[in-house]
């Protein structure tokens, strides 16, 4: 075989992957976002006029970061979200972020440790404040 | 978006000064274009040097930035003026022996010319669906993947929204975003932002686009001033068709612009070793393309050790020791502004990586020394490269380069290409940081099948497009294949034209 056959064979086979790929893509579902990072970002970014001079803010969710990938994504969408703010992983800050799956438990935590609802842009997703002391 | 455009243009022209200033004179058009594309991807990460600088100037950044920007072109402008070659210029990597010489290969006959036009159609046919499918990924997925934004375009928001706390990205409760992290992605990105005004995801998906392209257009025009446009087309074929190209290329990542410097590097470095004139221009712009690699990501910085030790090898054997010491001094002067500059983040934010930090020399000889981990990377490798790339094109990659071990031994050649140093020093350099990345997984902190998971097309994609021009630069079967006459009549048109 010459070296300009296999060179046909190779460019040949390379279109056919291309195609392969572009009809994968094109045919399901897997171009799209499976972290649907925009949907996060929409969510969270509704929160920015509520910290505004706030340059660090706490977490507090219904379960802890590391307990589900679901979790992790939660948290991290929330920091690129309310960027210049510094969204830490604990709540030991004056102003905190919450990203609970209800209201009702963002209610309960909100009762159990005195703090204050500064705004809140969708079910158990709130900036909440730790009354001064 | 006038500003964006003049940002772009203003980091183009540094990058093509610098290119000017380091790269002997182009001698036909396919070198402007590969001197255009390395101008590309040089001029945004010098760009990035003003950025940062002026985030410390004015605690912030705004569109006065641009005036620093010109100041450096202004700067560079004076300094290539003083340093104007007058002697002898030859073109970038022009092909010392006559037996590589396209002119020598033989004339096409017709069935040739049919598979050149069924090749050239096989190549638009790829682009055309990678460029399609980089797009719907584009589309799907503006914010790209998981460490988009999480952590490259969080930072760049960061540089871009938090005017004099931008320094919080960095802190000690951004551990687990790994701020010791390099800062050309997120500084090329919030730098235009800065001068758009907003944080649209145009830009990332900009930036990405511009890298992936460039990258593309350096492999096509480096092999083509090699080894002609039907081994170009071929060596573009495989690179557009990998499939982690269209991914990493949409997840807007830093490794495809680590992809673009390690090629670029490696180009420069092949034309260094292979120049007759100058040389230590040629070392120094390798050296400029590894340090902005360094300064992308941490692989980078293995990437540039590789480079200097396989510049000494490689030097050593063909010119001796004292040349050798001098040509790594040379590399390592052009890697310099932007290792100063790695080396000033790293001081001034973190240099703890999640790999290194706290073990000892003892714990990393337990795991090099421990047979499961081979068995577990051997397993892992063996199981994800599939993914990576296709089986099919490495079997017939594989075998052209069993074509070219048998072609180099047949009567009228000769092993020339196998030991020819241009190969050499670019396959050590790819070989030394290939043996680092194995390395790292053997004693990494992680779990090993976890970390090759997802990173393990990453770091093949680092090194796929170098891979590739080493191979169809040195493929010593592809030598004899005849030029298609039509191309021909194109570059001959297009030489008349720019007289």
């Amino acid at each position: 075989m010459s070296a300009l056959v296999l060179a046909t064979v190779i460019t040949l086979t390379g279109a056919w992957l291309s195609a392969n790929q572009m009809l994968t893509l094109q045919n399901s579902d897997a171009s799209g976002d499976p972290y649907r990072a925009a949907e996060g970002d929409a969510r969270f970014a509704t929160l920015r006029p509520y910290l505004k001079d706030v340059r660090v803010a706490g977490w507090m969710a219904s379960r802890a970061i590391g307990a589900s990938e679901a979790d992790e994504v939660a948290h991290s969408q929330a920091r690129y979200a309310i960027v210049p703010t510094l969204l830490t992983s604990h709540g030991d800050h004056d102003t905190i972020v919450t990203c609970f799956d209800t209201d009702a438990e963002l209610d309960a935590a909100m009762a159990r440790d005195h703090l204050e609802l500064i705004g809140k842009t969708s079910p158990g997703v709130a900036v909440v404040r730790r009354p001064a002391k | 978006m006038i500003l964006v455009t003049l940002g772009l243009l203003l980091s183009f022209a540094i990058g093509a000064l610098v290119v000017w200033m380091l790269a002997p004179r182009p001698q036909s058009p396919v070198v402007v274009v590969l001197q255009l594309a390395l101008a590309l991807g040089i001029g945004l990460a010098l760009t990035t040097l003003t950025h940062f600088i002026a985030l410390h100037l004015f605690n912030g950044s705004d569109a006065r930035l641009l005036l620093l920007d010109a100041a450096m072109l202004i700067g560079l402008c004076v300094v290539s003026m003083v340093t104007n070659r007058s002697g002898p210029s030859e073109d970038m990597g022009a092909i010392v022996s006559p037996a590589d010489s396209t002119e020598f290969t033989p004339r096409a006959s017709e069935r040739d010319t049919l598979l050149h036009r069924i090749i050239l159609a096989g190549t638009v046919i790829a682009c055309i669906c990678a460029a399609t499918s980089a797009l719907s990924l584009f589309i799907g997925r503006p914010h790209g993947n998981w460490d988009a934004w999480a952590m490259w375009n969080m930072r760049a928001r960061f540089l871009f929204l938090a005017g004099p706390d931008w320094r919080l990205t960095f802190g000690e409760e951004m551990t687990g975003v790994h701020p010791d992290y390099p800062l050309l992605q997120p500084l090329v990105v919030s730098r235009l932002w800065v001068l758009l005004g907003d944080d649209s995801t145009i830009i990332p998906r900009l930036t990405s686009s511009l890298f992936t392209l460039a990258t593309a257009v350096v492999l096509f025009t480096s092999v083509a001033r090699l080894r002609g446009m039907v081994v170009a087309c071929v060596a573009l074929t495989i690179l557009v068709s990998s499939p982690v190209v269209a991914e990493e290329a949409a997840s807007q990542f830093a490794d495809m612009p680590v992809a673009f410097y390690f090629l670029a590097a490696t180009v420069a470095l092949t034309s260094a070793v292979n120049a007759k004139f100058g040389i230590n221009r040629l070392l120094a712009l390798a050296g400029l393309c590894a340090g902005c690699a360094a300064w992308t990501k941490n692989e980078g910085v293995l990437f540039t050790a590789a480079l200097l030790v396989s510049t000494f090898v490689v030097m050593c054997k063909s010119h001796g020791l004292r040349r050798a010491i001098k040509s790594v001094i040379v590399v390592l002067a052009g890697a310099s502004p932007m290792l100063l500059l790695v080396a000033a983040a790293k001081l001034s934010f973190s240099w703890k990586n999640d790999l290194f930090h706290e073990r000892g020399m003892s714990h990393l000889l337990a795991l090099l020394t421990d047979a499961s981990r081979y068995r577990a990377f051997g397993h892992w490798f063996a199981e994800l490269l599939p993914g990576i790339i296709s089986p099919w094109m490495l079997s017939l990659m594989a075998l052209l380069i069993v074509m070219s071990g048998w072609t180099a031994r047949s009567p009228g050649h000769t092993l020339e290409s196998i030991r020819n140093p241009h190969c050499l020093a670019a396959a050590l350099t790819l070989t030394l940081v290939a043996l680092g990345y194995t390395l790292i997984y053997l004693t990494t902190p992680h779990d090993i099948g976890w970390h090759l998971r997802t990173s393990l097309s990453r770091l093949i994609l680092h090194l796929w497009p170098s891979l590739l021009f080493v191979i169809f630069s040195g493929a010593s079967a592809l030598r004899a294949c005849p030029q298609n006459p039509v191309w021909h009549r194109l570059i001959a048109g297009a030489k008349q034209f720019s007289r």
